[in-house]
């Protein structure tokens, strides 16, 4: 039974404006992947069927490919995702404190979703910012030195 | 009191440096413009051959010899893959140049692409650099307007087209045929070598990798020339280096130092020394993938050779301080994770020896440690070492075998005691 | 591909000095020396991976070890393939490889074959350091007909490369990372069952990919093997039998990659290696059934011979020879076949015989047809070595899967590809040319194509399949069942022929004369070959004359005869033509105007269900006998040393032979085929006994008048397109599609078949739906002036607007329903239902 995907319009454009830019289709399959998820939150069945067909590519290599990147999720993820750096610079500098009040604060473990849907706790390794350690993404943005209150508050400005 | 030796890091602090015409206000593009308009590309590569510069990514290969590698002739595109991809553990130069000063990389990788006769640059950075790529492309776009890159630059009829493209989350696609695999589209697994990226690289199409602190030194080398480069550092480590040091330090962060500078002047002057008034217990020199150094190789001169006869690699500069307080069998632990969780999975010693490790740590750190478990863990990396399908295998042996070697009591109190380490909280593999 | 002597360089290995091809690997260089390097993720089909670490070598000059598999050997090499670190080495890579398989060869299907047991007991240590807890997952199923233990794999990812690299199907992909990686298929996206995922059972070289239909059916140590060949397809691939506890339990091929690359290459398709349940089904028969009031009895073989052996007699007897009709499917032997004809000639006297189900009608210039047929083939082997395959009409991967395959590893060689058809198959997937013709014109297609063979430069419709054409010195053409499953088949080949003629004479006027243009026509039946031999004999034994004014039975003229009553006894051998005939009511008539009818096969079908009498023969597994293959390569066949209780063909005949006391006929293959061998030239220096595996490539040089002139005959030619503009009530072209899984009787009495059953669609271009008001999956009705089909409506762009495709194999709604036998084309209308 043939699905047909329609991806998100803006995406699509996104997609289809870099095409001259590689030599082959494909070479978009994982930058694309990643602006997905500004779309779809996370990769589903959907997406990667709907960039298999924009793409050329069978719709299991496409699961294939994604299933391999770790910012690539392959099951539904709150509308924000925590990621907090657990690798060693960040371990010497009190990351632990950090993710353990997050969980705390929160009310979810390393790896689940609150409630509401807002945000998912993830745990990460280093993201190139050991001088301000220790760190954490939330969505796109980096935030330094973060202390378990100032973590916290970060949290503040995503609904 | 050693002060730092600014090249790449020269203009840092300028207000408004991300912008073009502020750029170009203090100097910048004034070295394309001297390698494309009064230098052939030959010139370009013997200038940067002579100067000794070396890969800064953690190979050291030299990089006017790698792009000397590419076939002139050879018809048809050939790339150059700028390896923003900056994921080892302790390493945060790369991400620093670009969203301080994009410019410069731009500048260094279109000198470079005119040297090696490269058609196309893409800018590989990893998935996690957002703000990265968002200053990076409006440099580009400036660049683009102001005849930077594209069509005929500075009318010497030489063209090149520049992209940011973006990873996902791999540790493994900063390793140079990884990170090929990746742009191509795929899941970030090495590739056979021979044919060499040189030759039959991207696409199957002749493509350089250089890192990118290694482009972005390329400007003021060809603006001050290869003598005035050779003049920092050593014989055989010529030139400068950026250091990212972290841990426990005064004032980690980014600070750029000639080669052959004695560490304990890094540690020390650059570094604030150990935090808090502590004791050094141990550091990595370049990473976490490079054996740990003690308090007694404070002297060494930090350059590839002495490094290296010290017994560990000064790989990518990242300088990690761990102080008298740290539980090394904790942080092998951490480090063990890494590179298990992030092991492409290709090849078996690597794949199937990491996780092996990480579950020895993980029973060693719950109280179900063994004696023989030390032994094991060294059998494990001798099964790894030298025989993983790409660097990688032997990366994640380095902290392994220089914690069971220098502070085996700490393992000892672990599996004697059925010691448990209280953790925080759970380390949880999200896929 | 043009051959090059190979160049040579001396390498030392182990201390010994030796000459090896330049280029290899060193694990095949190793091989060549008698020394075998053990390697897990390394397959003679496969590009090299280096993944699995087993195949390190010491490389003098070089600090690390390196793989033998992707090391290419270079003049003055010194390799060491075994010392104390290398011994450690293979100890430690398997160890690693052993982490976390289960150990659980007492219940695997696997042991006794599994390369990992084999190593680990050359290589490996015996005890195990691991004390973790293994990675655990549930097992699943890869397709219908694969399982897959993710516990076991070890990732070597052979089945991953094979589905990328070869079958192209990327049936198994790797999904996550690291340890965790996992084979998957991702089954929720495939559309299209898998056509060689059962390769994958022999390339996984554990248990991790096993078959459903055997599992826990028996162990490799207990199986009695027998080799023998496939008779589903005309490829004929080299097959083993496993019997044990008197049944068939599997089957496998019997080449090895690599090393037999004759044929198969060690590569069975789907239906070859799985469609065998029926053999053991309860629905094959077993004793005759003798209708009596509509309905069917069992009978006794007595009862049964005499009966049929009395309508023979009497029709014989009393309206002569004639009276006694025979049609024949096309996967019988050669001998059976050479039995039927001596039977027919000498026994019965009737001139209504044919013999296989293909080319309906050759009475218009027979030895050109039969000319093109019996000497215009080029064998695999000078296919795969050509500069040019050109695909005409023909979904290679669908009709001869393991050709495509074979085809496709030349064009990754260099050779190349084009295609000519009229809708887009996954066929063409590897052409360089994709040209066109339109739906039920491709006679007016071919003479558009020869003007532009002409003037290729001035920019014709065909010009780049022309330049192609042009510019190849050894091209095979090769043809399929869109243009043989035709009643226009004949004008279809003939036209063929006009074209090679036309090339061959361009190039010869250039100056540049080729060195061959073949045509190879791929019919359906593993012998279709076997039956235009033995329809025309009288060709090889060289008397044109006898060719040229011969009248000739065809299927179409013996089903005519049947329906007009001119038929007393209908005697139909191992044939559905109720199914397989493109005219249905002329079949339905035929049975019911002939006044008897014998079935002989294994199974009530369609049309044996309207028999009088069915009588059922041997399965395929438990006869002997000779196949003739697309490249006409001569096979034997060897019986599985089980008994069945049905007779064989030959035992049948000779049975009612007596029973009519018109003398008997050899029961044994090896009689006949001496007989055969003693007839046919080309045979004449074989005997049974001493045709090889993989058989022998028959080789035809013209019989001593062949046609010199040939090329002026068929250049004069002028072909009769016949009206191919469709109705305009009927404004489609029907092309009716055969598929490789068609739901014949043998693939309905295997169970697990099922789920790869064709659907039952028509499918339509999307410009032309949008024009009708028709949506997809929408229920319609396909009608044609002779019936009407019922269908679901889908849409792709792959089918070229104007014409629609169909199945032409659904019991439920059989195409044939829609088609006629005098049709120029296939002409019908869709509308809602």
């Amino acid at each position: 039974m043939r699905v047909r995907v329609e991806l998100h319009p803006a995406l699509k454009q996104w997609i289809e404006e870099r095409f001259a830019r590689y030599p082959s289709e494909r070479s978009l399959v994982v930058p694309a992947l990643l602006e997905a998820q500004k779309y779809y939150s996370y990769v589903s069945p959907e997406v990667e069927i709907g960039l298999a067909e924009l793409l050329g590519m069978p719709p299991q290599e496409v699961h294939s490919v994604a299933s391999f990147y770790s910012m690539l999720h392959q099951h539904p993820v709150g509308r924000h995702i925590i990621q907090v750096c657990h690798n060693v610079s960040c371990y010497l500098r009190g990351a632990e404190d950090v993710i353990a009040h997050l969980e705390e604060v929160l009310g979810i473990k390393v790896g689940e979703t609150t409630e509401d849907g807002r945000f998912t706790l993830v745990t990460v390794e280093c993201l190139a910012a050991c001088g301000q350690a220790p760190v954490m993404m939330v969505d796109e943005k980096l935030v330094e030195q973060v202390t378990p209150e100032r973590a916290e508050a970060a949290l503040a400005e995503f609904d | 009191m050693l002060q730092e030796t600014k090249v790449v890091t020269e203009l840092a602090g300028t207000e408004g440096l991300r912008r073009l015409e502020v750029y170009e206000a203090h100097g910048g593009y004034g070295a394309l413009r001297k390698a494309l308009t009064g230098m052939k590309p030959q010139e370009v590569i013997d200038e940067v051959k002579r100067s000794g510069l070396r890969g800064k990514g953690g190979a050291g290969f030299p990089a006017g010899l790698k792009w000397s590698f590419v076939p002139r002739d050879h018809p048809g595109p050939k790339y150059l893959a700028a390896n923003a991809d900056e994921g080892e553990p302790g390493t945060f130069k790369d991400r620093w140049i670009i969203e301080e000063n994009p410019h410069l990389l731009i500048e260094g990788s279109i000198i470079a692409s005119y040297a090696a006769g490269i058609d196309h640059a893409y800018v590989y950075t990893r998935g996690e650099f957002f703000t990265a790529r968002r200053v990076l492309l409006g440099a580009i776009k400036e660049a683009y307007a102001r005849g930077y890159l594209g069509e005929n630059i500075l009318g010497s009829g030489y063209a090149l087209e520049m992209t940011v493209h973006s990873g996902a989350g791999s540790y493994e696609c900063g390793e140079e045929t990884a990170l090929l695999t990746s742009l191509e589209g795929g899941r970030g697994h090495p590739k056979l070598k021979p044919p060499f990226p040189a030759t039959h690289g991207a696409w199957g199409r002749p493509t350089v990798i250089n890192n990118v602190e290694t482009l972005a030194t390329v400007p003021s080398i060809i603006n001050r020339g290869a003598d005035w480069y050779r003049s920092f550092g050593t014989e055989k480590s010529p030139g400068v280096k950026m250091v990212s040091i972290s841990g426990h330090v005064e004032k980690p962060g980014n600070y750029e130092i000639p080669l052959g500078t004695p560490v304990r002047m890094i540690l020390d002057d650059l570094g604030g020394g150990v935090w808090k008034g502590r004791e050094l217990k141990a550091f990595a020199p370049g990473g976490s993938s490079t054996p740990l150094l003690l308090p007694g190789n404070l002297d060494t001169p930090y350059d590839y050779e002495s490094i290296a006869e010290a017994g560990s690699m000064l790989g990518s500069g990242g300088i990690i301080v761990f102080d008298e307080t740290t539980d090394m069998v904790r942080v092998a632990e951490i480090l063990t994770r890494f590179y298990a969780w992030e092991s492409c999975g290709k090849c078996t010693p690597c794949r199937e020896g990491t996780r092996w490790m990480l579950q020895i740590y993980e029973r060693i750190l719950n109280g179900g440690g063994r004696m023989e478990d030390l032994d094991l863990l060294l059998d494990i990396c001798e099964g790894i070492d030298s025989k993983s399908f790409c660097p990688f295998g032997d990366a994640a042996l380095g902290i392994v075998r220089s914690t069971i070697q220098h502070f085996r009591a700490e393992y000892e109190n672990y599996i004697r005691k059925h010691k448990v380490y209280k953790r925080k909280f759970m380390p949880v593999r999200h896929h | 591909m043009v051959e090059v002597p190979q160049k040579l360089v001396k390498i030392t290995l182990d201390g010994r000095e030796l000459s090896v091809p330049e280029g290899i690997y060193l694990l095949e260089a190793a091989r060549l020396a008698g020394i075998e390097i053990p390697a897990l993720c390394n397959h003679a089909w496969l590009q090299p991976l280096g993944a699995c670490r087993m195949c390190l070598v010491r490389i003098e000059g070089v600090d690390k070890l390196q793989t033998a598999c992707s090391t290419q050997v270079r003049d003055g090499m010194v390799v060491i393939t075994e010392s104390d670190e290398i011994k450690r080495a293979r100890e430690q890579m398997l160890e690693f490889h052993l982490l976390n398989h289960p150990l659980e060869c007492p219940v695997c299907d696997k042991g006794g074959e599994c390369l990992l047991q084999d190593l680990t007991e050359r290589h490996g240590l015996f005890t195990s350091r691991y004390v973790e807890e293994k990675l655990a997952g549930e097992d699943s199923l890869l397709n219908p007909f694969l399982r897959i233990s993710y516990k076991r794999c070890i990732m070597c990812q052979r089945c991953v490369r094979y589905c990328e690299e070869i079958s192209g199907d990327h049936l198994a992909v790797v999904r996550d990372r690291g340890a965790w990686s996992e084979i998957t298929a991702s089954r929720s996206f495939s559309e299209v069952p898998s056509r060689f995922s059962g390769n994958l059972i022999e390339l996984c070289p554990v248990g991790a990919i096993t078959s459903i239909p055997f599992r826990f059916h028996g162990r490799a140590w207990e199986l009695t093997k027998t080799r023998t060949v496939c008779n589903q397809c005309a490829v004929g691939c080299n097959v083993e039998l496993h019997t044990r506890l008197g049944k068939l339990m599997r089957i496998v091929p019997a080449s090895e990659p690599g090393v037999d690359a004759q044929l198969d290459n060690g590569h069975l398709c789907d239906r070859g290696r799985f469609a065998y349940g029926w053999v053991q089904s309860s629905e094959r028969l077993h004793r005759p059934l003798i209708k009596r009031d509509g309905e069917f009895a069992p009978a006794t073989w007595d009862e049964a011979e005499k009966l049929v052996a009395e309508k023979l007699t009497r029709a014989i007897d009393e309206y002569g020879g004639d009276a006694v009709a025979v049609l024949a499917g096309n996967s019988l032997t050669n001998e059976e076949y050479m039995a039927l004809r001596i039977i027919a000639h000498r026994h019965v006297g009737t001139t209504n015989f044919f013999l296989g189900e293909d080319l309906f009608d050759i009475s218009r210039y027979p030895l050109l047809l039969l000319h093109s047929l019996f000497f215009d083939s080029a064998s695999l082997a000078e296919t795969m070595n050509g500069d040019l395959i050109v695909l005409v009409g023909c979904d290679i991967l669908e009709e001869a899967p393991v050709l495509g395959l074979r085809l496709e590893e030349a064009v990754r060689k260099g050779t190349t590809l084009v295609s000519f058809a009229s809708y887009a198959t996954e066929s063409e997937r590897r052409a360089s040319v994709r040209a066109r013709y339109p739906a039920g014109r491709f006679v007016d297609a071919v003479e558009e194509l020869i003007v532009d063979v002409a003037s290729p430069s001035n920019d014709g419709k065909y010009a780049a399949l022309a330049r192609s054409l042009l510019a190849a010195d050894r091209v095979s053409l090769i043809y399929g069942q869109e243009l043989l499953w035709h009643p226009r088949a004949s004008e279809h080949v003939l036209a063929l022929m006009k074209l090679k003629y036309a090339v061959k004479s361009k190039r010869e006027a250039e100056g540049k004369p080729m060195s061959h243009f073949a045509l190879n026509p791929i019919f359906r039946g593993a012998n279709s070959i076997g039956a235009v031999v033995f329809n025309h004999l009288e060709l090889l034994t060289g008397r044109s004359e006898e060719i040229r004014d011969k009248v000739r039975a065809s299927m179409k003229s013996i089903l005519q005869k049947a329906a007009e009553g001119k038929v007393k006894v209908l005697y139909l051998v191992g044939i559905n033509p109720l199914m397989t005939f493109p005219d249905r009511k002329l079949v339905q008539d035929a049975v019911a105007g002939a006044d008897f009818v014998v079935a002989q096969d294994h199974f009530l079908h369609e049309t044996s269900r309207e028999a009088d009498v069915v009588l059922p023969t041997a399965p395929w597994p438990f006869k002997g006998g000779t196949f003739l293959n697309f490249e006409w390569r001569l096979q034997k066949l060897n019986p599985v040393d089980l008994v069945d209780d049905t007779p064989t063909e030959l035992e049948l005949w000779n049975r009612l032979l007596i029973a009519m006391r018109r003398g008997s006929h050899s029961t044994e293959p090896r009689s006949v085929f001496d007989e055969i061998a003693r007839v046919t030239p080309p045979l004449s220096h074989l005997t049974y006994d001493s045709i090889p595996p993989h058989g022998s490539v028959l080789d035809f040089t013209l019989p001593p008048e062949g046609l010199a002139d040939i090329g002026e005959r068929v250049a004069g030619l002028r072909l009769e397109a016949g009206r191919c503009e469709p109705r305009e009530e009927y404004p489609f072209v029907l092309l009716p599609k055969t598929y490789l899984f068609r739901n014949s009787p043998r693939l309905r009495c295997t169970s697990w078949m099922e789920p790869v059953k064709p659907p039952s669609w028509v499918q339509m271009h999307p410009a032309d739906s949008k024009r009708l008001n028709l949506e997809e999956e929408q229920p319609v009705r396909v009608e044609s002036p002779h019936g009407s089909i019922d269908l679901e409506l889908r849409l792709s762009k792959d089918i070229t607007p104007g014409s629609v495709l169909v199945n032409n194999y659904s019991p439920e709604q059989p195409v044939n329903r829609l088609l006629g036998v005098d049709d120029d084309i296939f002409a019908v209308r869709v509308v809602p239902r």
